[in-house]
């Protein structure tokens, strides 16, 4: 009688990264928060979902996700590095930057988003702040065509965080800079009908970056603009850009569950909960858009990387060409099989109609 | 709602909430500046060796901030990266 064994092994949870390079023009995830159906479908067939905010931001749009962090890029690249670890929280106090270039009414507009989020979602917020300066952002397009951009005085972001974590206890920040309103330019046209790049992109992330890297802590940004005028020809991709006053509500969501940072393995306790590198499974990211540091250090770390060829972006930067070992697949719904048959110890290959038979090596003789 | 303003800073009282001004703190007085600047980088071997040649060279010229390669030159051999850096 043949005997039915069952082994049970442990099997530790099934980590997947998910990056969509803000400002590269991505054909999916590049507009309003239109990759979030995408980290929604790699949050059900995965254990753990690591992703950022260009990824979950949709202006007032938003959708939670129990099993998904929300990790700033620059955190995102520490912790591929496997400088920085992350630990999972039930709620952060989110501190609350305006830039004093903001005009009072949209101010108002601001407050108002926050004010919601603690009556109708519960977050937990700390007083906010007012920058002692305008923060004087400055938009640019790269050669590469890539959004970037900056803010003149650092300084003054930099005051103002440092004040809303020492005197108010936030644990996370969010900002909002007053952006500069080009109503009639190309470039905003083209992104709001879903062709071209986001301008703002760029200066959006050096100032979470800057956050992030001067104080460690999670941060996200939301541009403050005047509405635009109503436009019928707005993409579906676009659209939840055109839904309010402000683009607050989302980046405030992301903010009040983003993991906080394990920055030093010195007098470190560890937690069942916290993630490292090491456990990541597989990255997903376009295929063109592999040059970026995060993607370069999970692929050190042999991390399956699994390049998608429908998501085009104005990078050029194929996996191949920087000698990166990745599975290429056509389209999202692709990647998700393939990670559903990786997480489960599957050969993708069985799951093809032709299965080459298996070959006979000669034994290697010893020549000594 | 915080308690009332200590002497010499200013604060502005809008809706429900004190908003405090911020003073300027010596602590982070420092003149920070942003720069884009592109590098080409020799292709290695490795991701890994290209990622610290990336590095080292972009440490050169400041803090890193955030990077990207924008385009691999096959021709060249050479990775044409795109970056912010303070100073």
């Amino acid at each position: 009688m043949a005997a039915l064994l069952t082994v049970l092994v442990h099997q530790p949870p099934y980590t997947v990264v998910l990056i969509v390079p803000t400002g590269v023009g991505a054909s999916i995830g590049g507009y309003a928060g239109d990759a979030m159906p995408v980290a929604r479908a790699i949050a059900q067939v995965s254990d753990r979902l690591i992703t950022h905010p260009n990824v979950l931001n949709g202006a007032q749009l938003y959708w939670p996700l129990a099993n998904t962090s929300y990790v700033e890029g620059y955190a995102l690249d520490k912790f591929a590095s496997t400088c920085w670890g992350l630990r999972p929280v039930r709620q952060n106090k989110v501190g609350l930057i305006l830039d004093r270039a903001i005009e009072p009414e949209l101010r108002l507009r601001h407050l108002q988003a926050a004010e919601a989020t603690r009556a109708t979602l519960g977050l937990n917020l700390t007083d906010c702040t007012v920058t002692d300066a305008s923060l004087e952002v400055q938009l640019r397009i790269a050669p590469s065509g890539a959004s970037w951009g900056t803010i003149g005085n650092t300084g003054s972001l930099l005051r103002a965080a440092e004040t809303l974590i020492d005197r108010a206890g936030a644990e996370a920040i969010a900002i909002v800079a007053r952006f500069p309103d080009d109503t009639d330019s190309e470039i905003l046209q083209n992104y709001r009908h879903g062709k071209g790049v986001d301008p703002l992109a760029g200066a959006e992330a050096v100032i979470s970056h800057l956050i992030v890297r001067t104080f460690k802590i999670p941060a996200a940004h939301a541009p403050a603009l005047m509405p635009l005028p109503a436009d019928p020809d707005v993409s579906p991709r676009a659209a939840a850009e055109e839904l309010g006053y402000t683009f607050l509500p989302c980046v405030l969501v992301g903010l009040s569950r983003a993991p906080q940072f394990i920055i030093s393995k010195d007098n470190y306790t560890p937690s069942p909960q916290d993630i490292w590198a090491e456990q990541v499974d597989a990255v997903v990211v376009p295929a063109s858009a592999c040059g970026g540091s995060a993607v370069m250090s999970f692929s050190s770390l042999g991390v399956r990387v699994v390049a998608v060829e429908e998501n085009k972006t104005k990078m050029e930067v194929s996996p191949e060409s920087l000698g990166i070992k990745a599975i290429r697949v056509n389209s999202y719904l692709e990647a998700l099989g393939f990670l559903v048959t990786h997480r489960a110890g599957i050969n993708p290959d069985s799951l093809r109609p032709t299965l080459s038979s298996l070959n006979c090596l000669s034994v290697n003789r010893d020549q000594s | 709602m915080l308690e009332a303003p200590t002497l010499g800073k200013q604060v502005e009282v809008l809706h429900d909430c004190y908003y405090i001004s911020i003073l300027r703190r010596d602590s982070i007085v420092q003149k920070m500046t942003t720069h884009f600047i592109t590098a080409e980088i020799d292709l290695k071997q490795t991701p890994a060796q290209l990622q610290q040649s990336i590095e080292q060279e972009l440490n050169k010229k400041g803090e890193p901030l955030r990077w990207s390669i924008a385009l691999v030159d096959a021709r060249k051999q050479k990775a044409v990266v795109e970056a912010i850096v303070t100073k």
